[in-house]
Order: structure tokens, then C-alpha cells, then sequence
């Protein structure tokens, strides 16, 4: 128990040394309307802008083709113009390891609509990630290092009984 | 550091998955239940570090203590990787559950040169920590290099590499604080073990 407390001790030296910031690091994909364009935003989890990451849009069909494709400004952003309905794809890739999709449901009304409000709105139907993604980060982190402790605890109580003194 | 899902071919991902959950089967089987504690505690902190970032120029790059891993629990590191690896897939959505076999096949063999360069002949000390601590990170770094290289993707490696020395030595002096602090605390953790 000693040892254990000893090694907890200097891991949570290690972020106590550390001046970086906790944040998450994926990448997200932020998408919003702005008829007749559809804005997408590349971050990283922690909100850090990934600057020219390569985006590569795919229209609705089977498979689906290729409409677009470029790489994002310094800010993150990148724009398409739709011409269609359904499901439409776009794929961010910072070509240095992160990668993310994300879908944009395209409807008639979105086709028809004249120019947005200035900024837009959220594109209530993009997706980035599984579901987990939208919970806050660090109830994320507290969910990962319980999981991981209790399966620990688990593993130790099954072992430990198994083999008494082993 | 994490590769994501859709970069690699799915047989290179496959295989590596492959190889992942081989060795860290065989190395979990070794792991005697005093060690399961200290080998859980480190599971833990390997998941939480990624959460500790830095923005650079463009990109994003993290801490992994992949080294301090192996210093500590040399071989054991290993399983250790993997878990941290799948719950930062699952939750953190760093890597991919596709891509969970080459990461930890990249940063498990981080920890272990970091463990091999630890228990190499001579006196243990700062400078040896610090070795440990930048090879936990140049390793991966450089294998993830290497397989980008191989498949022909991505851009500014030359700028990636050097980003990742800077990381590494970094963590280097992290690394060789934690063991100035373990040997003064508990320096049987310190031991060289097979």
C-alpha cells in the first residue's frame, strides 16, 4: 500500500510541475448554416484552432463522391456551398495524426433559404464524435479514472484470492 | 501522438491490433497482484496525461509519461499503455479504437526502451531518468513518423519531429523529477525489475 501511495504521490507531482493547461486534444468539428454555405470550424478539444487541417467534403449517395476538398484557413475554417438534400460528410484531417468526421444533414428549406443572419446557426444536426464526446471533460476524465480503478480494485481482490500471497 | 482511426489501412491496423493484444495478454499474465495497485494507479495517470496540452504553431501535442511507465513498472508498462490508450479512445476521443493496436504498439515500446535504458549498467541516477523520460516519448514519436513516412501521409513531418523533441525533453525533466522525488520517498520502486 505504501508503494502505491508513494507512486500516487509522484504522478500527481508530474501536472503539479507541468505549466501546460488540462484540456482535452481531439479533434471536433464544429459545423454552421449560413444558406447557402455550410461553415465548418476544426478545433481541438481544448478549443486550440487547427490551422489548415485538410477537408475533404462528400455528397449524399452511395457510395458517397467527392464534392469538395482544400484545407481549412488559419482559423480553422472552411466552407462548401451544397447542392442537394441529405446526408452530407465532411472529413478533417490535420495530417499530422488527428483525424475527424462529421455529418450535416442538408434539407429543402436550407436549399431555399436566403441569406443568414450574420452569424448563422449552429447546425443543430452535425455530429463529431460518439455521444460521449458531449459530455463535459472533466466528468470524461472522472468516468475513465474510476473505470480504471475500480477494474484495478477488481482485479486485485480476484488475484489476490486466487493466489494468496502471490 | 495518437494516430486516429482511417489513417492507416485497415490490414496494417489489424495487424497491429493483432500484435497489441498478443503481448499485452502475455504481459498482463505476468503481473503478480502486489503489483496490480501500482500498475492500476499508473493506468490512471497515463489516462489523465494527454489531458495536459500545448498549443504549437497549428497543431497540438500532449504529455504521455510513457517513460516514467517503464521506469516503474519496466515490462508491466505495457498493459498499463493499453488500458490508458483505450479509455482515452472511448472517452477523450484521442486515437481510435481501430487504431488502439499501433498506438499501443508505439508508446508501449516508448515505455519499454525508457525501461531497457533504466536498467542498463551504471549508476541510476538524474541523467538516466531524464534519458528514460525523452526516449518515452522520442520512440513513439519516431515510430509514428516512420509509419506515416510509410504510407505517405501528412505534411510538415520535419516540423512534427522537432516538435516532439521539445516534448521529449520536457518530459525527460519530468521524469527524472518524479524519481528524485520517488528515491527520497520510496526508492524500492526504483529497483530494477526483470
Amino acid at each position: 500500500m505504501k508503494r502505491a501511495l508513494a507512486v500516487a504521490a509522484a504522478l500527481a507531482a508530474v501536472p503539479a510541475l507541468c505549466a501546460g493547461r488540462l484540456a482535452g486534444h481531439g479533434l471536433e468539428v464544429q459545423a454552421r448554416l449560413h444558406p447557402p454555405a455550410v461553415v465548418l470550424r476544426a478545433v481541438y478539444s481544448g478549443g486550440d484552432t487547427a490551422a489548415f487541417a485538410a477537408v475533404q467534403v462528400l455528397a449524399p449517395g452511395t457510395p458517397p463522391v467527392v464534392y469538395q476538398s482544400g484545407h481549412a484557413d488559419a482559423s480553422g475554417r472552411f466552407a462548401f456551398v451544397p447542392d442537394r438534400e441529405g446526408e452530407w460528410q465532411a472529413i478533417v484531417d490535420d495530417e499530422l495524426g488527428h483525424r475527424e468526421k462529421c455529418r450535416i444533414t442538408v434539407d429543402r428549406a436550407f436549399l431555399e433559404a436566403g441569406p443568414a443572419p450574420s452569424k448563422g446557426r449552429a447546425a443543430g444536426n452535425a455530429a463529431s464524435g460518439p455521444a460521449a464526446a458531449r459530455l463535459p471533460l472533466w466528468l470524461r476524465a472522472a468516468v475513465g479514472v474510476a473505470l480504471i480503478l475500480g477494474a484495478t480494485g477488481v482485479l486485485y481482490g480476484l488475484r489476490a484470492r486466487r493466489r494468496p500471497g502471490g | 501522438m495518437h494516430i486516429a482511426d482511417g489513417i492507416l489501412p485497415v490490414g496494417a491496423a489489424a495487424a497491429a491490433d493483432a500484435l497489441a493484444l498478443g503481448t499485452v495478454s502475455v504481459l498482463s499474465r505476468k503481473i503478480k497482484a502486489a503489483e496490480i495497485p501500482e500498475t492500476g494507479l499508473m493506468a490512471s495517470a497515463l489516462f489523465l496525461a494527454s489531458l495536459l496540452h500545448f498549443p504549437v504553431a497549428g497543431t497540438s501535442v500532449h504529455l504521455g509519461l510513457y517513460g516514467l511507465a517503464g521506469v516503474l513498472l519496466g515490462p508491466r508498462s505495457v498493459p498499463a499503455v493499453f488500458v490508458a490508450l483505450l479509455f482515452q479512445s472511448l472517452l477523450f476521443q484521442h486515437g481510435g479504437l481501430v487504431a488502439l493496436g499501433v498506438n499501443t504498439v508505439n508508446m508501449g515500446l516508448g515505455a519499454l526502451a525508457a525501461w531497457l535504458l533504466w536498467r542498463a549498467p551504471g549508476r541510476a541516477g538524474a541523467p538516466r531518468a531524464f534519458a528514460a523520460g525523452f526516449a518515452g516519448i522520442l520512440v513513439p514519436a519516431a515510430l509514428m513518423i516512420l509509419e506515416f513516412r510509410l504510407i505517405g501521409y501528412g505534411r510538415r513531418i520535419l516540423f512534427l519531429a522537432l516538435v516532439y523533441v521539445a516534448v521529449a525533453a520536457l518530459e525527460g525533466v519530468l521524469t527524472a523529477a518524479a524519481v528524485a522525488f520517488l528515491r527520497k520517498t520510496e526508492p524500492s520502486l526504483l529497483e530494477t525489475r526483470p
